[in-house]
């Protein structure tokens, strides 16, 4: 059961509630959750309230400590916690935070088909899915890297995938950050996460990660579907992936070298996993890097899954990926930390 | 008898453990990860006399750890194990702590080929977050949660 009073939430609007930043000492900001009556009785559930309060208190938090409406319990910050810090002002950046499966994130391709086509194949598919793509704990890929190529894939993201003849350059167009976000730094990696990062190019890993046939069966807002192609019955893909062993090694390492951080930079946070530095620490540039390479592996990690599944379509329907339209929508990171320049009361600020 | 409990939890998987000191503790704490992660794919053929053994042989790894404090050392503790399991494709199926001290440890752990276990769940990580580390009456109770 939640540890918050909940009498301390005060309604801004029917969506949105605020914590006031009165509800513990050491909150910078108050806490912001978006969220509906019902949503928010879940809500009150769980512990995550409490921690949207705690990421409050992280040093040069901007404005509030935000929870989106998929705000669940989880570690550190509450799944769907977002927060804002400014970089001049001592804002700190927090492995914890981010989490440790960096760059965990969805793709999601259109097809041609209809539901009709495919129906009587749904066995085959699934069994081919199945078999060529490695899933499960420590699963290791057919895609297998050297060491110098891994440092290439941690650079270069997706596009070393599309080099490799995995995808092609509209993939990168359809894809957060082209696929690789600039700034990564391989030598910010230890030799342990790239020893767990070598096998597991173009693996799907377990958990709550997947890949999803999926079926139009309602259109929400028909202008945008139009734009994108979409429409009733049709068969559409998601594949749900991160960063692996390479990334979860990579948010051990830092979180480790950030809780010694909390002490030599006299920071103040309730729980420790909200370990953090000032991003432009020499400990918060390090991680930065880092983390932007494991990003990088994550991008062309479900590259690698994409071709892989257009591969299983060919082979099940005897057509090519295009001919099927099998193309991606777009990808999008749903953990990751990331360097934005917005207007605060009036001033440009690097967040 | 189930020497660990689940803890309840949204999206992760939290156990509390007791222990008669801290080194069992440890030690079970590490069982009781191994033991939410994989099971053992046929029944241990050492343990039906006669019956082949086809199997890898165990083996025993040495684990160091330093940490500022005890705490630190617990979670230092768990995601060496998981990072040496995932790195070197092992899973752990016994531990001893040889030497404990608040802020270091030396441990055996025995690890099997991970080609003879089903992994169920894979865990990601030991976190901070709620974490517990006290003496009780009769020795140690820790709770963890673990990311899965």
């Amino acid at each position: 059961m939640s540890e918050i009073n909940h009498e301390i939430l005060e309604k801004i609007d029917d969506y949105r509630w605020r914590i006031p930043k009165s509800y513990k000492p050491g909150m910078r900001v108050p806490g912001i959750i978006y969220a509906d009556e019902k949503l928010l009785k879940d809500i009150r559930q769980d512990k995550a309230l409490e921690q949207v309060a705690n990421v409050a208190f992280l040093p040069g938090i901007v404005n509030a400590s935000l929870a989106m409406p998929d705000i669940h319990w989880g570690y550190g910050f509450c799944i769907g916690g977002v927060a804002a810090t400014d970089i001049e002002n001592g804002g700190v950046i927090s492995p914890g935070g981010v989490g440790f499966d960096i760059n965990c994130g969805v793709r999601m391709l259109k097809t041609n088909l209809q539901y009709e086509d495919i129906k009587n194949k749904i066995k085959d598919l699934v069994y081919a899915l199945f078999s060529d793509i490695p899933s499960g704990v420590g699963s290791k890929g057919d895609i297998r890297v050297s060491a110098k190529e891994e440092e290439e894939i941690l650079v270069k993201g997706a596009k070393w995938a599309v080099e490799k003849g995995y995808g092609t350059q509209e993939d990168l167009e359809c894809t957060e950050e082209y696929g690789a976000i600039q700034g990564a730094d391989p030598a910010a990696v230890s030799d342990r996460a790239y020893e767990r990062g070598k096998a597991q190019s173009g693996t799907l890993g377990s958990g709550n990660h997947f890949l999803e046939i999926q079926v139009i069966d309602q259109l929400y807002d028909r202008d945008l579907c139009d734009e994108f192609g979409l429409n009733l019955g049709q068969i559409t893909l998601m594949i749900h992936s991160g960063s692996r062993g390479l990334g979860y090694q990579v948010c051990d390492d830092y979180t480790r070298s950030m809780v010694h951080c909390l002490e030599k930079y006299n920071i103040n946070v309730p729980d420790r996993q909200l370990a953090c530095s000032p991003v432009n620490s020499p400990e918060g540039k390090a991680y930065l890097g880092a983390m932007r390479a494991a990003a990088n592996y994550a991008w062309a990690n479900r590259q690698c899954l994409m071709y892989l599944t257009r591969k299983v379509f060919e082979k099940i329907f005897v057509c090519s990926w295009q001919k099927m339209g099998m193309e991606l929508i777009y990808d999008v990171a749903h953990n990751i930390a990331k360097l934005e320049k917005y207007n605060i009361g009036g001033k440009e600020k690097s967040l | 008898m189930q020497y660990y409990e689940l803890l309840e939890h949204t999206a992760d998987i939290g156990v509390r453990l007791k222990a008669k000191d801290l080194k069992e503790l440890f030690e079970n704490t590490a069982l009781a990860m191994f033991d939410i992660m994989s099971e053992r794919k046929s029944p241990d053929p050492r343990q039906s006399v006669g019956a082949p053994s086809h199997q890898s042989p165990a083996e025993k790894i040495i684990v160091k750890q330093d940490a500022d404090n005890l705490e630190e050392l617990f979670i230092n503790w768990l995601n060496e194990l998981l990072s040496l399991s995932s790195a070197k494709e092992l899973i752990f199926t016994d531990f001893k702590i040889n030497k404990l001290s608040e802020t270091a440890l030396e441990a055996t752990a025995i690890s099997e080929n991970i080609a003879d276990y089903k992994v169920n769940t894979e865990i990601k990580a030991a976190t901070y977050h709620q974490l517990k580390l006290e003496p009780i009456n009769s020795g140690w109770q820790a709770e963890v949660i673990f990311d899965v």
